[in-house]
């Protein structure tokens, strides 16, 4: 380029240049089409490489400009053929070719036709690239979503539809202007030992009372977040199951896993499950309390009769062990409750 | 009332007792550690093993793929209707009736993979985490 221009003007030309493609393409009549594409770093650079690269070719065709509009100059001079389309704010497009009728049919043919993808990102992380992304038609681009440090990917959404938390997205076969942007969050506190008041960090049960503390089972003890202040009982040691009934009651089954001892907050509860060791508890619509346990099959207490269902009387053997216990809520009886 | 054992899932009515297993219902498996019931009463379950959650609408059983590699713990249901699973190894996963969501200590700042109890506030979710490990 200095062969035709000032130092100053190539100088000012070439700032910011970067990322170029360059191709050279050739027909089988021999027609070669060399062609270059130009990314510059923000839309001055690309105006001052336009401007500049548009005073170079008129001084070394030596002829006027065939065709001359805002952003597609074209000069034609004995069979060779030079244009410069400037195809986005960063990009410029450039053609030397020695058949005429190559720049015409690429041009008319829109197969330089570009289309933009708006990329953003929320607080908390970022997206890159981000902003206004030019992209050829029939083109892939990817872009990477970083969360900053404590944050995470929340959602990522193409064009408005939820794509996932995913950490890279990939447009194939861009034929559409498109959007990509992404949120982020901050998903879990962590409480252990180290940073609060929870008796031990080996959490076997949790549950939420109606007061809004968060119960925690642990093995040295349970312990209760209102969620500023923590407060331990460990008089029966660590707690395998916690469960609140529907009147809002907390059920804890101390430790050793698990034991016949029942504590209702506040007081003891006793059903003579003397080593049944009581693995869940679940309370029906009706209020009846039932305890499953393991090994000994399954206690329903209705406030006067304890009744006992086990392998002999059901005719079920796998009623002894219980690992789970969850009661159908019938709003028909008219408790108030909900499934929590 | 329905029961969790290590053969199955029985369901009692009051007055009679039904099993549901491997070899007469969609159950992908016969011990299960954890039963929820979601919002529309659906029964959720997710015998022991890796992949297979099962949820039954009181005539057919449907079953997913969550993916992940360890058995489900415990699930729980929120407010909003999303399940949530927490897994012996592999994260929490959340289905909100669409999609999967797995969250674990890669990809969302969770304390450990092992996540032995869901309890859900009002709106927080209190993972609790660590198993025998």
């Amino acid at each position: 380029m200095s062969s035709a221009l000032s130092d100053s003007a190539v100088k000012t030309a070439t700032d910011g240049w970067g990322g170029d493609t360059i191709e050279y393409w050739e027909s089988s009549s021999d027609a070669g089409l060399l062609i270059m594409l130009t990314a510059w770093d923000t839309t001055i650079d690309a105006d001052e490489f336009f401007n500049n690269y548009v005073a170079f070719t008129d001084v070394k065709m030596g002829t006027s400009r065939s065709t001359s509009q805002a952003k597609f100059i074209r000069w034609q001079n004995n069979g060779n053929d030079v244009a410069i389309k400037r195809i986005s704010d960063i990009n410029v497009l450039i053609l030397i070719c020695t058949d005429t009728s190559v720049i015409n049919e690429l041009n008319a043919s829109d197969y330089f036709a570009t289309f933009t993808i708006s990329a953003s990102a929320g607080s908390n992380g970022s997206i890159t690239p981000s902003g206004n992304i030019t992209v050829f038609s029939g083109s892939n681009y990817t872009f990477t979503i970083t969360p900053n440090s404590g944050y995470y990917i929340d959602n990522v959404l193409i064009d408005g539809v939820s794509v996932g938390n995913v950490t890279s997205y990939t447009f194939i076969n861009i034929t559409a202007n498109h959007s990509i942007s992404a949120s982020f969050m901050n998903y879990w506190t962590t409480y252990n030992e180290s940073n609060s008041g929870i008796a031990d960090d080996l959490v076997f049960a949790t549950a939420a009372d109606n007061a809004g503390n968060i119960w925690f089972g642990t093995s040295k003890g349970i312990s209760k977040f209102d969620g500023s202040n923590w407060r331990t009982y460990d008089s029966y040691g660590g707690c395998g199951v916690i469960f609140k009934d529907n009147t809002g009651n907390m059920w804890l089954v101390p430790l050793p896993v698990y034991s016949y001892l029942m504590v209702v907050v506040g007081t003891n509860y006793s059903i003579g499950l003397v080593s049944h060791a009581v693995s869940a508890i679940a309370m029906d619509s009706f209020g009846n309390k039932w305890f499953g346990t393991d090994g000994y099959g399954v206690y329903k207490d209705d406030g006067k009769i304890l009744t006992h269902y086990n392998s002999q009387n059901t005719g079920l053997t796998s009623i002894m062990n219980i690992r789970a216990m969850v009661a159908i809520v019938q709003a028909m009886c008219g408790l108030e409750h909900k499934v929590e | 009332m329905w029961f969790g054992t290590q053969g199955g899932i029985i369901k009692f009515d009051g007055t009679t007792w039904t099993t549901y297993n491997t070899s007469n219902s969609g159950l992908t498996g016969d011990i299960i550690t954890s039963i929820a019931i979601d919002n529309a009463g659906n029964i959720w379950c997710a015998p022991y093993g890796p992949l297979k959650i099962c949820k039954f609408d009181s005539s057919k059983w449907t079953v997913y793929n969550s993916g992940i590699g360890y058995s489900i713990r415990n699930i729980a249901v929120d407010k909003a209707g999303n399940i949530w699973f927490g897994s012996g190894g592999s994260g929490v996963i959340k289905y909100d009736g669409n999609t999967w969501i797995l969250y674990n200590t890669a990809n969302s700042g969770l304390a450990n993979n092992s996540v032995r109890s869901i309890t859900i506030d009002s709106n927080e979710i209190y993972g609790l985490v660590r198993w025998w490990c």
